[in-house]
């Protein structure tokens, strides 16, 4: 019953010079037949590069300033409590509810910031991180059981990435081959116009495994690839039951990279006098106002403590340009800040104004936090792999555009696929 | 008036499909807000 006109296979956080060396070397044998038959293109996540802002990109077609979510967090309005982002968070269609409305059926499945389940027209939607419950995350509620009979997991258990690696890696393997279970089973038992889904295990695999993956040191190394060895027999299990004139888009929506520091953005602000925060800080919600110019939102969006919008803002309308220069010409001299871009530059649409003023793009191995509950600078705990705005990448078979793609362009591609109207979003059409 | 919500159009964004800012807010129980933070710490997000 595999009809899909469309499909969307994504592969969290998987960078495009990884696929390309590992197939240069003879591995991944399904993806290097994808990669011979359209070109392997290097992409561009949004900023910032988390998965809730890019799968809303890749989603919806458009940039954040129009989709409107910016990262995990936020903070609540007229408040310094955080709030965590979610389905309705986002404010464009995405493209399987563009399909439901041209009365298409669409499977989608472990999307990032789908939570909690919506219904998805006849379709199916399960959803991805962060999904706290199965319960909430399943539409149509009667293919929980289905989940539950192939052990389905939404996501593995990340404490164990810090505390057992071996265990870690065991469950990782474990919920993909569940997750895979899950999808050949959907793909061949529900007709539908539409088949998005994502693996994440790979993000996971990066987050705590990276280091160990590229110094080559045992038995990290040899899991790292074996793991892949396993997402790339998936994916051939995937296409092999696709229609040949099904539209088939493979993408990452973030690229990775060796993590050597995290940086505790909002302990430099201290240190040089923007922000004061009440110890022992648990949150920016331990922010002192008063004596507060800027704080730091995770991954690294910076914001003007200002006085209308924040909380007891203290910085003036009327001097926003001239500290938000102030603050800008200050990150720029920070050592592990690769550039700095104001939210106009990184953002349009009706929802940049909730956009961060700056944001911060690091070096890499430098990964920025918005946490505060170090007084650390900076410091390096389990995780070894962070995320990059480059090294994304995209793939459509039979298709071999020209130059770089965007994570947006997925969903453009998509809808175009299935003789929708793309015209109107930010990303464009990859033939 | 029957005092229930316009149903949204099937292509609504999700966003639309939320009453206000509350709705949105309550996307996560109290319950649920603990397991989200406790994994986005994992990742070190939060």
């Amino acid at each position: 019953m595999a009809s899909p006109r469309v499909c969307v296979i994504g592969l969290d956080g998987t960078p495009a010079s990884y696929l390309r060396r590992r197939i240069a070397d003879g591995f991944l044998p399904n993806l290097a037949e994808l990669s011979r038959q359209g070109t392997l293109m290097s992409a561009r996540a949004p900023l910032p590069p988390i998965s809730s802002v890019s799968w809303a990109s890749a989603s919806t077609g458009v940039n954040p300033g129009r989709h409107g979510v910016f990262g995990f967090v936020e903070r609540k309005p007229e408040s310094w409590d955080l709030t965590f982002t979610n389905v309705f968070t986002i404010a464009e269609p995405q493209v399987w509810a563009r399909a439901a409305e041209a009365g298409m059926r669409s499977v989608v499945v472990n999307i990032p910031g789908t939570y909690p389940a919506q219904p998805n027209g006849s379709g199916v939607l399960i959803s991805g991180f962060v999904s706290p419950t199965l319960e909430r995350s399943v539409q149509p509620p009667s293919l929980i059981p289905f989940l539950q009979e192939r052990e389905y997991l939404i996501d593995v258990d990340l404490g164990l990435g810090h505390k057992d690696l071996e265990a870690f890696c065991e469950q990782l393997f474990a919920h993909h081959a569940a997750r895979t279970r899950v999808l050949v089973d959907l793909l061949d038992g529900e007709a539908c116009d539409l088949f998005y889904v994502a693996f994440t295990g790979t993000d996971r695999l990066h987050h705590f495994l990276w280091e160990q993956m590229e110094r080559g040191e045992e038995p990290w190394a040899s899991r790292f690839h074996d793991y892949y060895a396993a997402v790339d027999a998936s994916v051939g299990q995937l296409v092999s039951r696709l229609p040949d004139d099904c539209r088939l888009i493979l993408l990452s929506d973030h690229g990775f990279c060796r993590l050597d520091q995290e940086v505790f953005v909002n302990r430099w602000l201290e240190r040089d006098g923007w922000i004061a925060l009440e110890e022992p800080a648990k949150s920016i919600a331990s922010v002192i106002p008063g004596r507060t110019r800027a704080y730091c939102m995770d991954p690294g969006r910076l914001y003007l403590n200002l006085a209308g919008r924040e909380p007891g803002g203290i910085v003036p309308p009327a001097e926003y340009e001239s500290v938000r220069d102030e603050l800008r010409r200050w990150a720029e001299a920070l050592p592990f800040v690769q550039r700095v871009a104001t939210r106009e530059e990184a953002f349009s649409g009706p929802h940049a104004d909730r956009a961060p003023d700056l944001v911060l793009v690091s070096e890499n191995g430098w990964d920025l936090k918005g946490a505060v509950r170090t007084s650390d600078l900076q410091g390096k705990g389990r995780l070894t792999g962070m995320h990059t705005e480059g090294d994304a990448f995209v793939l459509v078979r039979g298709a071999h555009p020209d130059g770089e793609a965007d994570v947006q362009d997925v969903a453009a591609t998509a809808l175009d696929g299935l003789g929708l109207d793309a015209a109107g979003l930010d990303g464009r059409v990859l033939r | 008036m029957s005092g229930e919500r316009e149903r949204p159009r099937p292509d609504a964004p999700a966003a639309e499909q939320a009453d206000d800012a509350d709705e949105q807010d309550e996307a996560y129980s109290e319950d649920e807000e603990a397991a989200v933070a406790a994994r986005l710490e994992d990742l070190g997000y939060i």
